[in-house]
C-alpha cells in the first residue's frame, strides 16, 4: 500500500474519533512542548551568560591581598607573577574609593589607576563612547554611570573636569584630598562584572594611584593568561606561591560554575520532560489498543477483501504515528512560544540572579541584557522526530496485534 | 474457477471446548457455476464458505482453488489471492460506517498499484452499473438494507473477482430487493462467468442456482440439481 493511502486511510480513521484523537495528541504535546522551551530558555541564559563572561574577559584572573596575613604587593610580585608560564600580562592596579558631587548629594564611585593602554586585555569588553583614553597623569576616563548618572542629576562631559574626594593617609593619618581630572573620554555602558564596576568607575593612569596612596603598594593585580586554557594551571601556581596570603579568582571557573547550575536546573526540568514523554507513550499505546479492539471489525472487514498483515500493521502504526506526529507539531510550536515567556518571567534581570556584587561598590541600576531564547532547527527536529518515534512505537505492539488478527474471528466480532 | 474440498474437518477449540463444525466435506464446484448451500443454524455453513474463501484454515483437509492447494500459501499469499479472485458479500453487509459508498467500494484497490484518479473512476462507474450513481456519497447508515448491498457488491467487482462468495447476503433484506440482488448476481454469473457461492436459508434464493448443497452437523446431506432453464443458459 502506498504511503500517501496508509496515511489518508489513518487520517480519515482518527478524524472519525474527533475528541479521543485529539485529547490523545494534547497529551504528547506536553513534552515537546516543555523540552523545546526549557533547553531553549536554558541555551538562551546560557549563551547571554558566556557572552557576557567573554565581555569580562575569561582569561582574567584577579589576585588581591588575603583576608588575614596579607601579602604585601609590591613590583617584587608583578616579577615573581609574570615569570609563571604562559602569562601574558601582569597588570597592577590601585583601587581608590572616592567621591564626587552629583547634584545636591555625594556619590560613592571608585578610581582605578593602572595602565590604561592593558584595560582592554582585562575586560575585553570595554569600550569608548566617546573622546580617548588618558595620555597625561591629569586626564581620566570615566563610566558611563559617572558621565550619565542614572538618577537624573547633572552628570560630567568631555574635556570638563571632574572633581572627586579622596580619603587618603598621609603617615598615620587619614586625610581628606582633593583631586580633579579633565575628561578625556567617557566608556560605553559595560553592565555588571566582578570586582570593577566599569560603569562607576574612574579610570586614571598608574602614576597617579602612586601619588594618591603614597605606597608602593597595589591594591591587587590582574593577571591575563595567554588561553581560557592556561587559566587554572596559572590559578594553581599563584596558589603555590602565596597561599591564603593572597585571594585569586578568575572569571572563567565563576562562568564554570554558572553553567554548571544552568545545566543541572535543565537536566532537572528535562527529566520532568521525559516523565511526560512516558506519559504521552502510554496515552498513544492506550488509545491504540483501544481503536484496534473497536475496529476489530473493520480488520476482518479489511483482511477480507485481501489485505495483508503488513497493510493491517502499516495503516495502525500510520495512525499511531500521525497522532505522535501531529502532537509533536503543535508541542515545538508551543514550546517556542512558552521559551520566551519563560525567559520573560526569569531572564529580566540580566546576569542579576547570580546576586553577585563587588562590595564597597554602590549599587547601580541592574543593566538588563536582552536574553533571547536559543531555539535552534535541530532542537525543533530533533524534539519532532522524538514525538514522531514516541508515536510509532507507542503503536508498535498494538498494530501488530492487529496485524495478527485470524479474518474469519475478527469478522464475527460485534 | 473452480473450487474444490477434500475431505475437509474444521473443529473449533475455544475456552476449552470443541466444537467440529465441518466432519469430512468433499464437494467440486466449477468455474462459472452458480452453487447455493443451505442447511440449519449451526450446521457448518458459514465455516465452509470462509474455507472456501480462504478466510480460515481448515484442521483437516484440503482446498483448492482453480487446482491450487491453499494449505501451501502462506498468509500473504492468501491475502492476495482474496484480493485478486475472490469476492465477499455478506448479510451484515461489513460496509465501514465512516466511509461513503464510494470510498467503501474504492478500499480493496487501496492496495494495489492503481492511480487514485483510476480507483475512483472505476468505483464510480460500478456504483452507477448497480444503480446507485446518487447515492455515491452517502455513508452506509444513510442506505437502506437493499442499497448497502449493493454497494457491498459493487465492492466485490471492482477487483473483477473470479469468485463471489456470498454468506446469506440477502437474509437482512425485504423480498423485492432480495429478487433485485438475486438477478444481479445472476447478471453476473452467466454474464462474467464470475463463480458464484450463496449460503441462504432462503428456498426462493436457492432457485436461483444450478446446484443447491444441503449440509446438517457439518457433512454434505444432500445435492439438488436444478435442470432449469437457468441451467440451459450457462451451459
Ligand atoms: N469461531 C468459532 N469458535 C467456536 N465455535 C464456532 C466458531 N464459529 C462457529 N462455531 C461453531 O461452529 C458451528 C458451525 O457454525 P457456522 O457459523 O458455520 O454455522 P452456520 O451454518 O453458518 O449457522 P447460521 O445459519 O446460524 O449462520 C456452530 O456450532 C458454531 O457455534
Ligand atoms: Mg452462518
Amino acid at each position: 500500500m502506498k504511503i500517501l493511502r496508509i496515511i489518508k486511510f489513518a487520517f480519515g480513521a482518527l478524524k472519525n474519533r474527533k475528541l479521543r484523537a485529539i485529547l490523545t495528541i494534547l497529551g504528547i504535546t506536553i513534552g515537546p512542548a516543555v523540552i523545546v522551551a526549557l533547553v531553549g530558555a536554558t541555551q538562551g541564559f546560557g549563551a547571554s551568560v558566556t557572552e557576557r563572561f567573554n565581555k569580562l574577559g575569561l582569561t582574567t584572573i584577579f589576585v588581591m591581598p588575603g583576608m588575614r596575613s596579607s601579602l604585601r604587593m609590591d613590583d617584587t610580585v608583578v616579577r615573581t607573577i609574570s615569570q609563571i608560564p604562559n602569562v601574558e600580562v601582569v597588570i597592577p592596579y590601585y583601587n581608590i574609593r572616592a567621591t564626587i558631587r552629583s547634584g545636591s548629594q555625594t556619590k560613592d564611585i571608585s578610581i582605578i589607576a593602572l595602565d590604561i593602554s592593558k584595560l582592554k586585555s582585562i575586560l575585553p569588553g570595554i569600550s569608548l563612547e566617546e573622546g580617548e583614553f588618558p595620555k597625561a597623569l591629569s586626564q581620566a576616563v570615566i563610566g558611563s554611570n559617572i558621565a550619565n548618572p542614572q538618577d537624573g542629576s547633572q552628570g560630567v562631559t568631555l574635556n570638563n573636569v571632574i572633581s572627586t574626594s579622596i580619603n587618603t593617609r598621609i603617615g598615620t593619618r587619614i586625610v581628606k584630598v582633593s583631586r580633579a581630572f579633565v575628561v578625556s573620554g567617557i566608556l560605553k555602558p559595560f553592565g555588571q562584572s566582578f570586582f570593577i564596576n566599569p560603569d562607576d568607575t574612574i579610570f586614571v593612569p598608574i602614576g597617579i594611584g602612586k601619588s594618591l596612596t603614597g605606597s608602593q603598594t597595589y591594591s591587587g593585580i590582574y593577571v591575563v593568561a595567554r588561553t581560557i586554557n592556561d587559566v587554572s594551571n596559572i590559578q594553581n601556581a599563584i596558589s603555590d606561591l602565596y597561599g591564603s596570603r593572597v585571594r585569586v579568582v578568575a572569571v572563567s571557573a565563576m562562568l564554570s560554575n554558572i553553567q554548571s547550575v544552568n545545566e543541572s536546573i535543565s537536566a532537572i526540568l528535562v527529566s520532568v520532560a521525559f516523565m511526560s514523554v512516558i506519559v504521552a507513550f502510554i496515552g498513544i499505546m492506550t488509545t491504540m489498543f483501544t481503536s484496534v479492539h473497536e475496529r476489530t471489525k473493520e480488520i476482518g472487514i479489511l483482511k477480507s477483501l485481501g489485505y495483508s498483515p503488513r497493510d493491517i500493521l502499516g495503516i495502525f502504526l500510520a495512525e499511531a504515528t500521525l497522532t505522535g506526529a501531529l502532537g509533536g507539531l503543535i508541542g515545538i510550536i508551543l514550546g517556542s512560544f512558552l521559551s520566551f515567556a519563560i525567559i520573560g518571567m526569569f531572564g529580566g534581570g540580566g546576569l542579576g540572579f547570580i546576586g553577585f556584587r563587588p562590595p564597597g561598590q554602590a549599587a547601580t541600576a541592574i543593566q538588563s541584557t536582552i536574553i533571547t531564547p536559543i531555539i535552534t532547527p535541530e532542537l525543533l527536529i530533533g524534539t519532532f522526530a522524538m514525538a514522531v518515534a514516541i508515536g510509532a512505537l507507542a503503536g508498535l505492539l498494538p498494530s501488530w496485534r492487529a496485524s495478527r488478527m485470524i479474518p474469519v474471528v475478527a469478522l464475527r466480532y460485534e | 474457477m473452480s473450487i474444490v474440498c477434500e475431505n475437509v474437518h474444521k473443529v473449533y477449540t475455544s475456552g476449552g471446548y470443541y466444537t467440529p463444525a465441518l466432519r469430512g466435506i468433499s464437494l467440486h464446484i466449477n468455474a462459472g457455476e452458480f452453487v447455493c448451500i443451505m442447511g440449519p443454524s449451526g450446521s457448518g455453513k458459514s465455516t465452509l464458505l470462509n474455507l472456501m474463501g480462504a478466510l480460515d484454515r481448515p484442521t483437516k483437509g484440503k482446498v483448492f482453488i482453480d487446482g491450487v492447494d491453499l494449505s501451501q500459501l502462506n498468509d500473504y499469499a492468501l491475502a492476495e489471492l482474496r484480493n485478486q479472485k475472490i469476492g465477499f458479500i455478506f448479510q451484515t453487509f461489513n460496509l465501514i460506517q465512516r466511509m461513503t459508498a464510494l470510498e467503501n467500494v474504492e478500499v480493496p484497490l487501496l492496495i494495489r498499484n492503481i492511480p487514485d484518479r483510476e480507483i475512483r473512476e472505476k468505483a464510480r462507474r460500478i456504483l452507477g452499473w448497480v444503480g446507485l450513481a446518487n447515492r455515491i456519497h452517502h455513508t452506509p447508515d444513510r442506505l437502506s438494507g437493499g442499497e448497502q448491498q449493493r454497494v457491498a457488491i459493487a465492492r466485490a467487482l471492482i477487483t473483477q473477482p473470479k469468485i463471489i462468495l456470498g454468506d446469506e447476503p440477502t437474509g437482512n433484506i425485504d423480498t423485492k430487493a432480495t429478487h433485485s440482488i438475486m438477478k444481479l448476481l445472476k447478471y453476473l454469473n452467466e454474464k462474467l462467468k464470475i463463480t458464484m457461492v450463496i449460503v441462504t436459508h432462503n428456498m426462493e434464493v436457492a432457485a436461483y442456482a444450478q446446484r443447491v448443497f444441503h449440509i446438517r452437523d457439518g457433512v454434505i446431506e444432500r445435492v439438488v440439481i436444478h435442470s432449469d432453464k437457468s441451467k440451459m443458459h450457462s451451459d
